[in-house]
């Protein structure tokens, strides 16, 4: 992912997600799983970009999260833009990125943000915020697969 | 390759102070009850969207819900319809009793109670784990932070920060956001503080000689000049003693259903 056609792609999907994430993500929760769109987005974009694109993928991600709902944007912010890097990262081990992948890549990119989110704002419940992160992370990894099978058209292939 | 190495880490080092500076800057900006210019920015630029999606939404769900339940509707709105005339007579008869409270609150030397008007805004955004939801109503309607937001059920929260077109609302069942509370079917109605447990739940901290009983109403004290009396919190679940503090914890069931809100009105 690079040049002006990967950044536009990028910022088209944030923007896609974050109004989806404000409207619709608390519509979809079952049984406590409720989709984080921005995440998911996170993951499948980090399978193309570079650890600085990665960063950068993930920092506008946590901004927008924090701006839409209005909580602190500091944890959101660091804790998306880590995840950003460290999943762009995983390229290096090598991984043949594939539908699989992406979704397993989804449940990981989940679960590593809200478990770095936790770890810089506690939540008042550890155990039903745990319990919502997994069922979430199921979630999102499922998602994560059409959104990667959409990209990986506009980008061509990728590993993760 | 290393400095290239080097170079991403100051870059990932940059991004998670600039996520330092933005959070300040915005827990200072939500200290007087706006918002700040980065957040506004992003939401401004996603608003149309959302409101698109939230359109969407509700219209889909009202298309089923018109569908599967046609006669039932049909039925509810002609019962709506005679409600709405009784209730019309009872506001003529409403009005006409404040007036007269305050004329006698008058000869009193005592200042008038006087209503306040409603703007009705609609639920554009909800973070349930935030314990948040934005409303498509802002300064262009008069609102100011701290004033109440409810349903006809009861109180959903308060405004935290207001925009120009939208506002941002604190839940009541967010753990870290006290409300004073009274338990209105007492007589005197003992007085406390309540906050959110979770999402279904809440908790009233009362004197320990407190008269409060399960299924007793809880409401606001009134005790604020943005969050009038009586507006229905919810109803006692379980009351329990606690010995070392001298106090007793009040679990209350809230009286809205927070998770399916999609209109609200705001007092002001």
């Amino acid at each position: 992912m690079k040049g002006p056609k990967g950044v536009f792609i990028a910022a088209v999907l944030l923007w896609i997600a974050a109004g989806a994430q404000q409207a619709l993500a608390h519509r979809l929760n079952l049984f406590g799983a409720a989709p984080d769109f921005l995440l998911i987005s996170v993951s499948c974009l980090c399978l193309f970009a570079n650890r600085v694109g990665g960063a950068l993928i993930g920092f506008f991600a946590g901004l927008s999260m924090g701006a839409v709902v209005g909580a602190n944007m500091t944890q959101y912010v660091i804790s998306r833009t880590l995840v950003g890097f460290l999943d762009a990262w995983s390229k290096a081990l090598g991984l043949d990125a594939n539908l699989l992948t992406a979704a397993v890549n989804g449940v990981l990119v989940t679960v590593a943000a809200q478990l770095l989110q936790m770890f810089f704002a506690p939540p008042a419940g550890i155990t039903s915020f745990l319990g919502a992160t997994i069922a979430s992370a199921v979630v999102n990894g499922v998602l994560a697969i059409p959104v990667y099978a959409l990209l990986k058209r506009f980008f061509g292939s990728a590993s993760a | 390759m290393k400095s290239s190495g080097g170079r991403d880490f100051l870059i990932l080092l940059a991004l998670c102070v600039l996520g330092g500076v933005l959070g300040r800057l915005q827990s200072n900006s939500r200290q007087n009850g706006i918002s700040d210019f980065v957040s506004a920015a992003v939401r401004s630029v996603t608003r149309p969207l959302a409101t698109g999606f939230t359109s969407a939404a509700n219209g889909a769900g009202d298309f089923f819900e018109g569908i599967f339940n046609a006669a039932e509707l049909s039925r509810k709105s002609r019962e709506l319809k005679q409600y709405q005339l009784i209730a019309s007579q009872y506001s003529e008869t409403l009005a006409r009793l404040s007036r007269e409270i305050d004329n006698i609150r008058a000869l009193q030397s005592l200042p008038p109670i006087g209503g306040r008007s409603k703007v009705y805004a609609t639920v554009i955004a909800f973070a349930p784990n935030e314990n948040r939801i934005t409303i498509s109503a802002g300064k262009a309607q008069g609102l100011r932070p701290g004033l109440a937001v409810l349903t006809a059920e009861g109180l959903v929260g308060t405004i935290q920060t207001v925009d120009h077109q939208e506002s941002q609302v604190i839940l009541i069942s967010d753990p870290n956001r006290k409300i004073g509370a009274i338990v209105i079917s007492r007589d005197p109605p003992p007085i406390g503080l309540i906050k959110g447990e979770n999402e279904a739940l809440l908790v009233l901290t009362l004197d320990s000689t407190a008269p409060v009983e399960n299924g007793d109403l809880v409401s606001t004290s009134g005790f604020s000049d943005r969050i009038p009396r009586g507006i229905p919190i919810g109803r006692v679940n379980q009351v329990y003693a606690d010995p070392t503090t001298g106090s007793k914890r009040v679990e209350v069931f809230p009286s809205v259903g927070l998770g399916n809100l999609r209109e609200v009105v705001v007092l002001k």
